[in-house]
This record gives structure tokens, sequence and C-alpha cells, in this order.
């Protein structure tokens, strides 16, 4: 059945029919014109049908729908930013983090092990897509419309990542920030292009942690200039390194913080502090630092999230860069 | 019509009801002149609102210039709420090659007039699109606004004076058209 074109992005879309969208909605169906949240930049109103109505555009199953609430309300924290996230010239969008037990309600479920980046299988790239038409139709968030990225970057229209629980040596990432065991939580984090950082044949931590420190400290990033959050998606051979050698996450993002470091003569005239005045500077640019002053990746190391990701095989960390902060929200009837 | 075929809108159809405040024939009183632009250590923010003061009336005013951060925690409302208190009479900010930057100027803008100021922005033509979205996603698409058509990066310090001076009179002519 058709639909107008501007609702969707360039891929094809299932048509929001009422049965589609009813089906959606499921035990929610008696408050569908309930305001979830307002999105800026436009302050659209989303409510639980329109939600439900871009999730069926996504190719969205209803076990997806409370996972696509969660990630709305998410981004809908005014800590996340959104409408510069949407209006920014730069290729900012969100990245979608399944945090807590393994999902059992989504069919398929998440895809966490061998390729889980891709979207290629799993309910990670619709559930990540419905975000993105939700902030396309509801918060202005095309190109049309307030989206005003100069070149977007691969993934914006669907990244989702959930952490594999069973291959990981520590405790999932939302126990490490402070949430509960059997909670079910969506992180959502402003996110770049990714970086993937590679380091095999050894089994040395100290020289796995430089490696990830040298190819996360470069001057061009927005981290660089914003030094707030810094995803690390690492795959288990990675994490197990360091495990091994006694190692917890929070040591991991501890050494980070420590080497991933740049003189500040290195960073003043280049990426964003070129373009930034001082009356946009963040606070740690007052009073500027020394040229010789060391500047890490990140103003705090519980700023560095670790999740572990992917297959057992390979030596691989991808770095998520981005300029913000990551907010969560608890994913309510799931089951 | 069957609920099989009837389509459900995945859009928002909510647009906030906004006022235009009232214009004077000439302006007079606490004008407020707001530098949002970014790279101000070029000095091009202090040039657009440089050329707005040259085209501004020589007596009868107080002017008050200002550097607005745009990036970061926005927070518009507060800040027209302080313009109010402060009894400002008319309000123009400048935004450069930045989106966000461009964008939120027009919303301060728009609050500003829902509550009883005059206001406009000199903008950069090449944002149109999301000069038209955040008119009309914020419930003013008749807000009338200065452009310039030259990329800020193309231009050199000395080129500000011919570029800005046709959008400065502009803005200040929007301060005083009637609403009529």
């Amino acid at each position: 059945m058709p639909y107008p074109s501007e609702w969707c992005d360039a891929l094809p879309g299932i048509a929001p029919t009422r049965e589609r969208v009813n089906q959606m909605l499921g035990s929610h169906l008696n408050q569908a014109n309930d305001v979830v949240a307002s999105l800026p930049p436009s302050m659209g109103q989303a409510t639980w049908q329109n939600i439900a109505a871009n999730a069926v555009l996504a190719g969205c199953d209803p076990g997806d729908f409370a996972t696509v609430i969660a990630a709305v309300r998410a981004v809908a924290q005014p800590r996340f930013l959104l409408d510069q996230v949407i209006t920014t010239v730069h290729g900012l969008w969100p990245m979608v983090f399944l945090a807590g037990s393994n999902p059992t309600w989504s069919n398929p479920t998440w895809s966490m092990e061998g390729d889980a980046l891709s979207g290629s299988y799993g309910a990670n790239a619709r559930i990540a897509r419905a975000l993105s038409l939700v902030l396309r139709n509801i918060a202005g968030g095309s190109p049309e419309k307030f989206d005003a990225s100069t070149m977007g970057r691969p993934g914006k229209l669907a990244f989702g990542v959930a952490e594999n629980l069973t291959l990981s040596p520590w405790e999932p990432w939302h126990i490490r920030a402070g949430h509960t065991q059997g909670e079910h939580m969506v992180a959502t984090y402003a996110a770049d292009s990714t970086l993937c950082i590679t380091d095999m044949g050894h089994d040395d931590p100290d020289i796995l942690i430089s490696t990830i420190a040298d190819s996360v400290a470069i001057p061009g990033t927005y981290n660089a200039f914003f030094r707030k959050d810094l995803w690390l998606l690492m795959s288990p051979t990675h994490a197990w390194i360091f495990a091994d050698a006694g190692w917890s996450a929070t040591d991991v993002a501890c050494a980070l913080a420590e080497q991933a470091t740049q003189p500040y003569s290195r960073l003043r005239s280049r990426g964003l502090f070129g373009f930034i005045d001082r009356h946009q500077a963040p606070a740690w640019l007052r009073p500027e630092p020394r040229d010789s002053d060391q500047i890490s990746i990140v103003d705090d190391p519980r700023r560095i999230q670790i999740a572990i990701v992917g297959a057992p095989t390979g030596g691989y960390t991808t770095a998520v860069f981005g300029s913000g902060v990551t907010t969560i929200e608890g994913i309510v009837d799931a089951n | 019509m069957p609920t099989d075929l009837e389509l459900v809108s995945p859009l928002a159809t909510h647009r906030a009801a906004r006022t235009s405040a009232p214009r004077a024939r000439t302006l007079s009183g606490h004008i407020v002149l707001s530098d949002s632009m970014l790279n101000i250590n070029a000095g091009w923010g202090e040039l657009i609102i440089d050329s707005v003061v040259l085209a501004l009336p020589k007596t009868g005013i107080h002017i008050e210039r200002i550097c607005r951060p745009q990036i970061g925690d926005h927070r518009p409302q507060e800040w027209i709420d302080r313009l109010v208190e402060q009894g400002v009479s008319a309000l123009i900010v400048s935004a450069g090659d930045c989106a966000t930057c461009t964008s939120r100027a027009l919303r301060e803008c728009i609050l500003a007039e829902d509550a009883g100021i005059p206001a406009t922005a000199i903008v950069p033509a090449g944002l149109q699109e999301i000069i038209e979205a955040t008119l009309d996603a914020w419930g003013r698409p008749d807000l009338q606004v200065a452009l310039f058509d030259t990329p800020l990066f193309a231009l050199k310090k000395e080129d500000f004076p011919n570029v800005m001076t046709s959008s400065a009179q502009h803005a200040i002519s929007i301060l005083t058209q009637s609403n009529d």
C-alpha cells in the first residue's frame, strides 16, 4: 500500500495502516494520543500513536515497541541536547544502545555477536531506524527541514548496539553505570562516525591500551574539544586480554583517560579549536591551558563507556566518537 | 473506510500558537544586539553587529551589545524573560555559518516577539531550509528576517561593510514596520 514518500527515508518502509499501528500499540491503544515527549527543534509532540506509526514504517515487530518508546524518551532528555544534534552541520545522530539483560521480547532478538554493528540481522537496525524516523517526522530531523548536516555519516539511518553479556568478562555496562541487575534499559548517545581499532597477535594489556589510546587521541574529533563521552565497543578478545591480566573495565577507562592525551599546542589551532570562539568554549578552556599541558580525550575517566560487542574471534575495538553525554531510560512493559 | 486501508500519519500535527510584537514607527529605548555567531576570534561576529550599530538612529536609543553562546544548553525562554524584565524595546540577533546558531537565534526572536519585543535576525541565506523549518515549526512563518547571501568563509574582513550594510538596514526596517 503506498504512503507519502516524505514519511520515510530512502529505504522502503511498511505502510502504517490503522490495523498495523493498533497492533504496535497493543495495550497502549487507549492512550494513543497521550504525549510521550515534545521533541526539539520543531517541538513536535511525540504521541504513542505517531511513534507507533514510525515503528511500523521502520519494520518493527510489536515486541520492539517498548524499546522504541524508551529510546524516544532518552533522546528527549534535555541533557541530550537533541535540537543541537539535529540542527548541527556535523554528522551527529543517536546511537541506540540496548543495556541490561539479553532481550527476549523482540522477535528476532538483538544482534550482539558476529557482525553485530552492521544491522544485518536482529532487531538492532529496525529499532534504531524507528528512532531515526521519529526524529525525522516528529522532531523535524530531515535535510529538507532542521537537519543541516554537511555530509552526515554512515549508519545515520540506523545504528543500534547490544552488549554481548555472554562473552563479557565484566559486569554489564548498565551495572557499571549504577543501575541494578534485571533492569532493561536503553542508552542513547549523540554519535559521530566510528573508528575500528585493530590490535592482534599479542596478549599484552599495556600494548593494547596504548594502541587504543593513540588511536582516539586525535585533534579532529568533537571529543578532543568537548571532552565528553567516548564509547568503546570492545570485542571479547580485547576485553579478555585486559581481564586476564586483572584489569577491570574501570581500570581500562582510567588508563585510557591517562594515556589518550595530546599537548595543548597540538590542539589549539586545529579541529573545533580554531572555529569556536571564546564565548562558546567549554569551561575547561577558561583559562586557556599552556601549550605544554597534556589534554586528555575526556575530562573524567567515567566519560569512557565500555561495552563488549561481537564474536569471540578477532582483536578489535570500535571507538564511537561524539560530542555529548549518554542518556538512559528504562524499558517499561518489555514483555 | 475499512481500517486496513486507513493510514496513520507518523507526523506531529501540533503547532504552537504564536503572536507578533507590535511595531513602532521608529526605534527607541533599549535595543539589544546579540552576536550569536561562531568564530568571533576572526572578528566577524562583531563586524555584523558593527554594521547594525552604524545603521541605527544616533539619538533616542540605548544600544546594548552582547555575545550569547549558542552551543550547549540553550534555555532561550529564561533569557527572553530577563529582556522583558529589563524593558528591552527591540532585539536583533546575528548568526553566522552555523546551522544550530541560526535556528536557535530564530527561536529567540520568536520567543521575544511572543513576549512583546519586536525582534529579527541577520542570518545566512545558505541556511534557507533550516530558517524556513524553524519559522514554520515554531509558528511564525511570517516572521521577517534579514538575509546575507555570501558564505562567511568566503569573506575578508574588509568585505563586511559592503555585504552587511544592506542586511543591517533591512533588519532595522523589519523592526519598524507596522503590523498591518
